[in-house]
């Protein structure tokens, strides 16, 4: 296993953790003024040739002198450790509570030292402001530069020039996918923000490469033209009756009408085939309500807020700020809430998580949970795993789970478990699936009296601050699994007397590393602890991942207990079954990110292709030779596509060269040959590109009117493309039925796809050239018009 | 150095070379347990089991490391698929880890009756040594070597689908290759008659093989299509299909189709009585009417077993329906997979029918004609080998169209 040869490598990093520790006589005597030198000292090396690895001890040794100085506490000698194993570009295990971010210190300000290309990856604003400020403190001191890369709020616009031209960026994963694919839309050099990806250190590393990696980053824009089946079709879908005109299926998570349902709609709608060709567009209509009503539950998958429809990120209930769902499934959502529909669009530019930061040159990470996926690191990053071992022994209690076999028994446990510790004053975290089911246990407790915190991920600020107080004598916080990471919780006066924080799971999430950062809220730095996960058969993860059998199984042991009290299920079966069934949702997850990963690959070459273009068209001077083949091959693709060549030259000349040509001689003159209608074409286009050239006061409007034609023609195309990618993968996974590979049909189609792609490219391209204006406007600029 | 390095097909071409070399060595590493020169005789009056080594990169005429071939692999594979057929949740939702260590094992499994089968139609040839608890240590030795060398092969064949060209169906080619002129002479021993060789007759079967192999590669490309309407995706892009392609089934029948033939020879083999044999003898061989009857309707009925297992009507009605995807015309669920289903038989029906006449023809024509018997052999080992390359050349053209994107230039297709 990946243990027997990390073992070489924990040897050196133990060796020179242990080079670092052995500095800090020396560094202790240091004057203010001699550390910060080291930092000139060590840009000087790097300058010469010398990398990174060769100054680590020294470096790491400064930097740990210098975090006493600013911010009083010095990395212990497992904080070196892990920091060690990050510089090398590994994960660090670290547990909750070890300091994970004092532990940064060290590679960021190594990394930094090179210039502009080193980021911290966080998992949200709150934390990327806050981290950079204060912690920050200490590169500043050491005279290195240091910022957020994102707003505290979504209303904070920053100056992307500005902060990748720090050494140390803070930011989120969204933040820095979106930035690159906003800076290749971008018109010219200038506006480009990012410069090198030189070394990421991403905190929560399985949150951000695994779990958020499931969903790749879209751009969605160029909406489409509206349609307005979605009203009826959702009133239709909403009077059927379930059972009898659509079912649903066990695991709930699809639905479809039967052979009834779809009579009852076609003599609803008074027609006859609604499966036939000429109403497939109805059809999909009800398709998408039936799903909407059917599928997606309000407050678990989505909330309707100021009229809106916004989508719930199902691990830790946060709105997704503009994220929408595709083809028209977001529309149909918005039918059925009755509310306003907003346009629908496309996608503009994707990447995925594991593809952008494959990118960086170095790639690191740090999180309490990372070996239960350790190979899932090796296989896509290309990432070892290694733990560090705790700095005092960790003494938490992990009760094993307690099974009930309705929800119902399930919660009333919960709320007398909540009643017996509160009436000590013990703190609690109560964990929950959902934004609903918070709000469920919010009011069960209210009518309890027992006074609560809840986190439904409204403010990133406003969580870290209740967090914090959640271990207080007397605490109670509900949250859904992922509010207020990043924050310590505190024991307060007398509760580690009580046994510590008792952290509580109301259900099992979708998988084991969800569940252990949890646990791992209590008991941080040796402090007592005690952590204990209710489940029950109606659970969301029994019910969309259990065999089949489990119904049965479910009624049989409810009618069992029926007159009886309650108690908890003890079978080793039924602890079988909730475990199977996390392990199986885990499997899934873990595929879905691999074959998204896969049709990426495709996506990616043509976009590394695309975007290599356009960098260099940004950067050449000259575009006459490029100009010349696009013009070519524009006009082969245009005269191919004649079907009565002497009628529909005229027409494309006046419609892509120019409103005005009047050259009566030229054009009446009958073409014989395809060739002869080339040359001609060519001719007319020569001349009108000649004519726009002189018409210009400069050579520089000139290429700045010719590079922005041909970049515009390009995104246009590309846009186009990767719209239509997105929907080819999806399509594809049906071909492989055939026994032919899926994903080499998938390449041929995209590749076909790509020419077509081509050859609208150079046709927009002629057409942006020989048509935009030049519109001057009041303050002297010029703006570019296209047609 | 760094053209190898940049050139991905080349690299693929190179490690599938470096895997064929290994196997061919590995083929010829003979087993030091038996007296070689006696077994081989004694294997030559199972010539019948020669042919299914042939097809499934085994070989039976000396006991090797590599004797067994990919035998276990193939059928490990098979049943797995046909595992699959019975649509039990619990196989249905097995992560992909789990499903290829229970291949592994039933590779392991299948691999170790099949030494253990060689190992006794040689067991007198077992070179004398100690013994332990009443067996010859020799003779385990024998069965462990066989196991580990089918299991090596099937690793190599792994290393070779995910490094080099051409997969697990290219790693058999060499045994295919260097067994058909042998198959052409001699028949597979089930009865028919060694062919006689003129240079009149050598070329009328090039030409012949020839006009085979295109007619082959036709028929591998026809495939009917099944238009799939998507209301999930709003893209006027491209229509989506379901492919069904003439050749269902592959060339998995011809494959195995003498294999399934020779079971009754195989079971009597262990010792049966003598009209028993005789009635085997006389039915199950192809020399006559019965026997080639018998052979061509199994070449059928593994056509239609294949086709379904290859297309699994049941799990793609069944995704469609949970997708909400449709054919245009066909309620989702029950109806969609008759329908399914009904396609499938009819259009594999041509290409079972295909694959059948190519090896009957032969057959019977040979109980009358002199020189014709033994084709059938060939033209079979000549439709695997089509579909084999077919697969290989569809993989090098999408690794060759992947390195060559160009935006200012149209592709040359």
């Amino acid at each position: 296993m990946s243990f027997n040869l990390n073992f070489i490598a924990l040897r050196k990093y133990r060796k020179i953790t242990q080079q670092v520790l052995n500095l800090e006589a020396d560094y202790k005597k240091l004057s203010d003024n001699q550390l910060k030198d080291n930092t000139r000292r060590f840009r000087e090396q790097l300058q010469k040739g010398a990398t990174t690895d060769d100054i680590v001890v020294e470096a790491f040794a400064t930097a740990r002198e210098a975090d006493f100085r600013i911010l009083g506490m010095r990395p212990f000698e497992n904080q070196v450790l892990g920091a060690v194993m990050i510089h090398f570009g590994n994960v660090a295990e670290m547990k909750t509570g070890e300091g994970k971010t004092l532990t940064a210190t060290m590679p960021m300000y190594l990394n930094g030292l090179a210039g502009p290309g080193a980021f911290l990856i966080t998992a949200n604003p709150y934390l990327a402001n806050r981290d950079a400020e204060e912690i920050g403190k200490v590169y500043e001191w050491l005279g290195e530069t240091v910022t957020a890369g994102v707003g505290l709020n979504d209303d904070d616009k920053v100056d992307g020039k500005v902060v990748y031209g720090h050494d140390i960026v803070y930011t989120t994963n969204s933040q820095i996918g979106f930035d690159y694919l906003i800076d290749n839309l971008a018109d010219s050099e200038d506006d480009r923000k990012q410069r090198e990806f030189r070394f990421a250190l991403i905190d929560e590393v399985d949150s951000v490469l695994l779990d958020t990696a499931q969903t790749p980053l879209v751009i969605s824009g160029a909406p489409k033209v509206q349609s307005n089946l979605f009203m009826s079709a959702d009133k239709l879908v909403k009077s059927l009756v379930e059972n009898h005109d659509y079912e649903i299926s066990e695991d709930t998570k699809s639905s479809w009408f039967t052979a009834t349902g779809i009579e009852d709609m076609e003599t609803y709608l008074g027609i006859s085939e609604l499966l036939s060709e000429q109403w497939s567009d109805m059809y999909r209509h009800l398709v998408l309500a039936l799903r909407a009503n059917t599928i997606m539950h309000i407050n678990r998958d989505y909330v309707v807020d100021n009229n809106e429809v916004y989508l719930l990120d199902t691990d830790n209930g946060r709105e997704l700020e503009g994220m929408k769902l595709e083809a028209g499934m977001h529309q149909a959502l918005e039918a059925k809430e009755d509310v306003p529909l907003s346009d629908q669009t496309r996608s503009m530019a994707s990447i995925t998580y594991q593809n952008l930061f494959k990118m960086f040159t170095k790639l690191s990470g740090m999180t309490g949970t990372a070996l239960t996926a350790a190979h899932e690191f090796m296989e896509t990053y290309n990432l070892p795993v290694l733990p560090v071992p705790t700095h005092k022994p960790n003494i938490r209690i992990d009760h094993p789970d307690i099974i009930y076999s309705t929800m119902e028994n399930k919660i009333n446990a919960v709320i007398d478990l909540i009643k017996e510790t509160h009436a000590k004053k013990r703190p609690m975290l109560v964990e929950t699936g959902s934004v609903s089911l918070s709000r469920l246990y919010s009011r069960l407790l209210l009518r309890e009296g027992i006074v609560h915190n809840v986190l439904n991920a409204q403010s990133a600020a406003k969580e870290a601050l209740i967090v914090a107080e959640a271990g207080q004598p007397g605490a109670v916080t509900i949250a859904t699994s992922m509010a207020g990471r990043g924050t310590d919780i505190k024991l307060g006066p007398g509760v580690a007397e009580m046994g510590g924080l008792l952290v509580i799971g109301t259900e099992r999430m979708d998988n084991q590393r969800i569940d252990d950062q949890l646990r791992g809220r209590s008991g941080r730095q040796g402090d007592p602890g005690e952590s204990v996960f209710f489940a029950s058969l109606d659970d969301k993860i029994v019910i969309e991942n259990a065999p089949d059998w489990m119904d049965d199984f479910r009624r049989k042991t409810v009618a069992r207990e029926a007159g009886q009290k309650v108690v908890p299920l003890k079978s080793r079966r039924v602890r079988k079954i909730i475990n199977r069934a996390q392990k199986d949702a885990e499997n899934n997850s873990e595929s879905g990110r691999t074959s998204g990963m896969e049709y990426d690959e495709v996506l990616k070459t043509q976009r590394d292709i695309v975007y290599a273009f356009r960098n260099k068209i940004m950067k050449t001077d000259q575009l006459d030779q490029q100009i010349q083949l696009v013009v070519n091959y524009a006009i082969k693709t245009v005269t191919k596509e004649f079907t009565e060549p002497n009628k529909e030259l005229t027409e494309y000349v006046i419609n892509n060269v120019d409103y005005n040509y009047f050259n009566n001689t030229v054009l009446q003159k009958r073409s014989s040959s395809i060739a002869s209608v080339e040359d001609k074409l060519n001719a007319i286009v020569k001349t009108r590109l000649e004519q726009r050239t002189q018409a210009l006061q400069s050579d520089f409007q000139m290429n700045y009117l010719r590079r922005l034609s041909i970049l515009k023609a390009l995104d246009t195309a590309w846009v186009d493309q990767v719209d239509n990618l997105q929907q080819l993968k999806s399509a594809i996974s049906n071909r492989s039925a055939g026994m032919h590979n899926g994903a080499y049909e998938y390449e041929r189609d995209a590749k076909r796809s790509f020419e077509r792609m081509k050859q609208t490219f150079w046709k927009s391209a002629v057409k942006n050239m020989c048509l935009s204006e030049l519109v001057p406007q009041s303050d002297g600029s010029v703006k570019v018009e296209f047609p | 150095m760094t053209a190898i390095k940049n050139n991905k097909i080349l690299r693929r071409v190179l490690f599938t070379v470096l895997v064929l070399i290994v196997q061919e060595l590995g083929k010829a590493i003979v087993l030091p347990t038996i007296n070689i020169a006696d077994a081989q005789a004694s294997l030559r009056h199972y010539s019948f089991y020669q042919f299914l080594a042939a097809t499934t990169g085994g070989q039976f005429t000396t006991p090797t490391l590599l004797s067994i071939g990919l035998a276990p692999y193939m059928t490990g594979m098979i049943l797995l698929q046909a595992v699959r057929l019975l649509d039990i949740d619990a196989i249905n939702n097995m992560p992909k880890r789990v499903e290829s260590t229970v291949q592994r094992l039933a590779m392991l499994v299948i691999g170790f009756l099949q030494a253990l089968q060689l190992v006794y139609f040689i067991r007198k040839e077992i070179l004398p040594g100690k013994m332990i608890a009443g067996m010859s240590v020799n003779f385990i030795v024998s069965v462990l070597l066989l196991v580990a060398g089918t299991m090596f092969v099937c690793w190599l064949a792994d290393m070779n689908s995910e490094y080099g060209a051409g997969g697990l169906g290219f790693m058999l080619m060499p045994s295919l290759i260097s067994a058909t002129p042998r198959i052409l002479m001699q028949g597979q021993g089930l009865g028919t008659p060694g062919m006689i060789f003129t240079p009149k007759l050598i070329a009328i079967i090039a030409v012949v093989c020839i006009i085979f192999v295109f007619t082959t590669v036709w028929i591998n490309k026809a495939e009917r299509r099944l238009v799939i309407k998507r209301p999930m995706i709003s893209s006027d892009f491209e229509s989506s299909n379901l492919p069904i392609r003439v050749l269902a089934a592959g060339s998995m029948p011809l494959m195995f189709s003498t294999s399934v033939f020779i079971i009754p020879r195989y079971l009597v083999a262990y010792g049966a009585k003598g009209s028993t044999i005789e009635f085997v003898e006389k039915y199950f061989s192809l020399d006559n009417i019965y026997g080639v009857t018998g052979y061509c309707l199994i070449v059928l009925l593994l056509g239609s077993a294949f086709a379904f297992m290859n297309v699994q009507p049941e799990q793609i009605a069944k995704s469609l329906k949970k997708s909400g995807d449709y054919i245009a015309g066909f309620i989702p669920g029950d109806v969609t997979r008759k329908y399914i289903s009904h396609e499938v038989i009819t259009v594999s029906f041509i290409g079972n029918v295909y694959l059948t006449v190519s090896c009957g023809l032969p057959l019977i024509l040979g109980l009358y004609f002199d020189n014709v018997s033994n084709l059938s052999f060939l033209f079979s080992n000549v439709i695997i080998m089509v579909t084999i390359l077919d697969n290989v050349v569809d993989q090098f053209r999408a690794m060759y169209s992947s390195q060559h994107y160009d935006l200012l230039h149209p592709t040359k297709r």
